[in-house]
């Protein structure tokens, strides 16, 4: 029936009511009596109200169109939303549907009107949602619940409800608002995997990671990082990077040094340490650079602790340096022997052509010098030789640890000197403590020999020799020095003289070997030798330690 | 002779009898050779430098060609040749390097430092002499040594 047809009848319908309503009162009015002026007044009235009602009956009409254009705006509202709007009863039956719950459910709206909203609720979540109803009956205000729900052609999926209850003459009811979040949860889903193994990488790292503002606060730090200082990570509470006691000083201003080559997206590399709770100190190799997140940016540094391996590596440096030291000394072994041994090996076969020569001639004088120098050079060789091997020999095998009297050895010795010494006229002042060494004794006694020796020999012109042995102890070691008042030796020199065959004096005798012997013996026991003088004319003094019998066992075996 | 006379000769030598056999063979070839004997570094150095006992210039006359043993006490061969080379007022004097080995790894620095020549220390007496004849004739007839210089003989201060 179309709307102008029912309007129509609507109208008829009226009327006839109408009609039938005044009836009664329009059949009592007497037409003969009445004058033309009322008659004329009557139809005017008539007119009028004529008119009254189609003017009310115009405004009416326009509002019921007023009302069916707004009638059809918010169902179109409510059809249309993206979103899907329910009204179910207090038992929970759906009322009124919109077009997205149509299509969330995949139900007709007819087959939907009526069944109870919990039928399409994922069986699973059917206590959730049950529990949301019931929060809805007894809160004034919005509920909120997220669940899953099936429809007739899908598999469950997730939705936000939102129910508020209203209540009008025709009783209570509740309005929802049913959001689809499927895809959002599943992001969230796979955000949270993906945070969760994030999170799982940068606790168990085996690298120590910090995490630091622009300006040097702390983010954060991991497991590994705490446990290489040997704190926890709930420790680490400081604010900013220089409250942390674990840093050297200079990092912060290593830092500051460093951010203009990390601002330009560098990795900056540094070898830093640290102290560990227990005070000892952590090496570590860090890894610096810049992280950008959006508009945002931090610091990462990645921390790999590189303590053992770099005392390794520093006692591997240290071999390789004495196996270096010991090369270089066997290279100037090599190199002494040949020119030294040379030099004399020239003499002899030159002077046996002289004295060829000189046989021939019956020069006898010519021929008793050449023999000389012959036999000079022979002796020349074999000293070399002879000292040489003796160098050699110290240092083969374990140095006995045996305890040697100090004063036992001073003894010896000045009794093997006391032909030179009285001779010189030298005066000796001799430590009188009995310290106790530990070695080799017949090495100890050449040791303190040599020296000795050496100072009565290069008196020069000193009219009061003095010569003194003496001690100074240092804690397990103990410091010698034997000094004298002769001729001094320049200070240039005072290493060289320690050389293989190296004689500052060419006339004085002796083959040269001396010191290097005594510097060797001195070094085989753990100690070390060095010779200190003023200056030509002023004396000098040998200093060498030596390991006390208090300290037994701290001496390395010879190499 | 294309030089003048006395040809004096600084041999700077530890070993007496090298000292000796040096000198036999230098002395006895020509006439006019004067070879002054000195036993260490630093005693060549107070020499050349006219310091200490050298200080008398009538018996320390200035070289005209040094005769230097690398392997010296006191200061080494090397370090003479250095100090001779860079003082303004002997380096011009030529420097004739001896070594006990041919092998030695000092002869180049030798010539670095700037040696004339470098002679090795023959090991058998025909060689020897040979090597010192060969000497004498070359230094002191092939060669031409520079012009002696103002005021020679008289006090030449260390520069």
């Amino acid at each position: 029936m179309s709307e102008k047809q029912a309007d129509l009848d609507f109208i008829a319908e009226l009327r006839r009511r109408a009609v039938d309503s005044q009836g009664p009162q329009w059949s009592s009015v007497d037409l003969a009596a009445l004058s033309q002026d009322d008659i004329q007044r009557a139809f005017h009235e008539l007119h009028v109200h004529q008119i009254e009602l189609q003017m009310q009956n115009d405004e009416l009409r326009q509002t019921q169109e007023a009302l069916v254009q707004s009638r059809e705006r918010y169902f179109d509202l409510f059809d249309a939303a993206p979103v899907g709007y329910v009204r179910t009863s207090q038992a929970g039956l759906l009322q009124e549907v919109n077009l997205a719950v149509v299509k969330m459910l995949g139900v007709p709206r007819t087959q939907l009107v009526g069944q109870p909203l919990g039928r399409y609720v994922y069986p699973g979540h059917s206590d959730i949602y049950y529990r949301h109803r019931m929060k809805c009956v007894e809160i004034d205000g919005r509920c909120l619940v997220e669940m899953q729900m099936v429809g007739a052609d899908s598999g469950p999926f997730w939705v936000r409800l939102e129910t508020a209850r209203s209540q009008d003459a025709q009783g209570i009811f509740y309005n929802s608002v049913i959001t689809d979040v499927n895809e959002a949860r599943l992001a969230t889903a796979t955000l949270n995997q993906s945070e969760q193994r994030y999170r799982a990488l940068f606790e168990q790292a085996t690298e120590g990671i910090l995490l630091m503002s622009m300006d040097g606060y702390l983010i954060e730090v991991n497991e590994a990082f705490s446990q290489m200082h040997g704190y926890r990570q709930e420790e680490f509470k400081v604010a900013h990077i220089q409250d942390l006691d674990v840093l050297g000083p200079m990092v912060m201003k290593g830092f500051s040094d460093l951010s203009g080559l990390l601002e330009a997206g560098q990795v900056v590399h540094l070898d830093v340490e640290h102290w560990h709770r227990n005070g000892s100190i952590v090496s570590l190799e860090v890894a610096t650079s810049r992280v950008r997140l959006g508009r945002e940016s931090f610091y990462l540094a990645l921390h790999r602790d590189v303590t053992a391996s770099k005392a390794e590596r520093a006692l591997l440096e240290a071999r390789s340096k004495d196996l270096a030291e010991k090369n270089a000394e066997l290279e100037r072994f090599v190199y002494s022997i040949s020119h030294d041994l040379k030099s004399p090996l020239v003499t002899v076969r030159t002077f046996l052509g002289y004295l060829q020569r000189d046989i021939l001639t019956s020069d006898a004088d010519g021929v008793a010098q050449d023999i000389d120098f012959v036999l000079a050079a022979t002796e020349k060789m074999a000293r070399i030789l002879d000292e040489l091997l003796q160098w050699s020999r110290v240092g083969h095998g374990v140095v006995p640890h045996e305890d040697v009297s100090l004063q036992a050895v001073v003894a010896e010795v000045l009794q093997l000197l006391s032909g030179p010494i009285s001779a010189r006229g030298v005066v000796l002042d001799v430590v009188d403590e009995p310290f106790v060494l530990v070695g080799d004794r017949a090495r100890l006694v050449e040791v303190f020999l040599n020296l000795v020796d050496n100072a009565v020999k290069h008196m020069g012109d000193q009219p009061t020799p003095r010569v003194v042995v003496g001690v100074e102890s240092s804690g397990d070691q103990l410091v010698f020095f034997v000094r004298d008042n002769g001729i001094g030796i320049d200070s240039r020199y005072k290493e060289r003289i320690f050389n293989l065959f190296e004689k500052l004096d060419p006339d004085s005798g002796g083959s040269g070997v001396g010191l290097a012997l005594v510097k060797r013996i001195v070094e085989v026991h753990g100690g070390r030798i060095w010779m200190e003088s003023a200056g030509p004319g002023q004396g000098s003094t040998f200093f060498f330690t030596l390991y006390s019998a208090r300290r037994r066992g701290a001496m390395e075996p010879a190499r | 002779m294309s030089t003048q006379l006395p040809f004096i000769i600084l041999h700077i030598e530890d070993d007496p009898a090298h000292a000796v056999i040096v000198r036999r063979n230098i002395a006895g070839l020509r006439a006019g050779i004067q070879l002054n004997l000195v036993k260490d570094g630093g005693a060549a150095l107070e020499y050349l430098f006219r310091q200490g006992v050298f200080s008398d210039p009538e018996s320390s006359p200035r070289p005209d060609l040094i005769l230097l043993d690398l392997r010296l006490p006191k200061v080494d061969g090397l370090d003479v040749l250095r100090q001779v080379k860079l003082d303004a007022g002997l380096r011009i004097i030529p420097v004739v390097v001896l070594t006990t080995s041919g092998a030695d790894p000092d002869i180049g620095v030798a010539y670095v430092l700037g040696a004339a020549s470098c002679l090795t220390k023959p090991t058998s007496f025909q060689e020897f002499t040979l090597m010192m004849e060969a000497f004498s004739r070359y230094w002191l007839e092939l060669n031409r040594l520079p012009a002696r210089q103002e005021g020679e003989g008289a006090a030449h201060t260390a520069s």
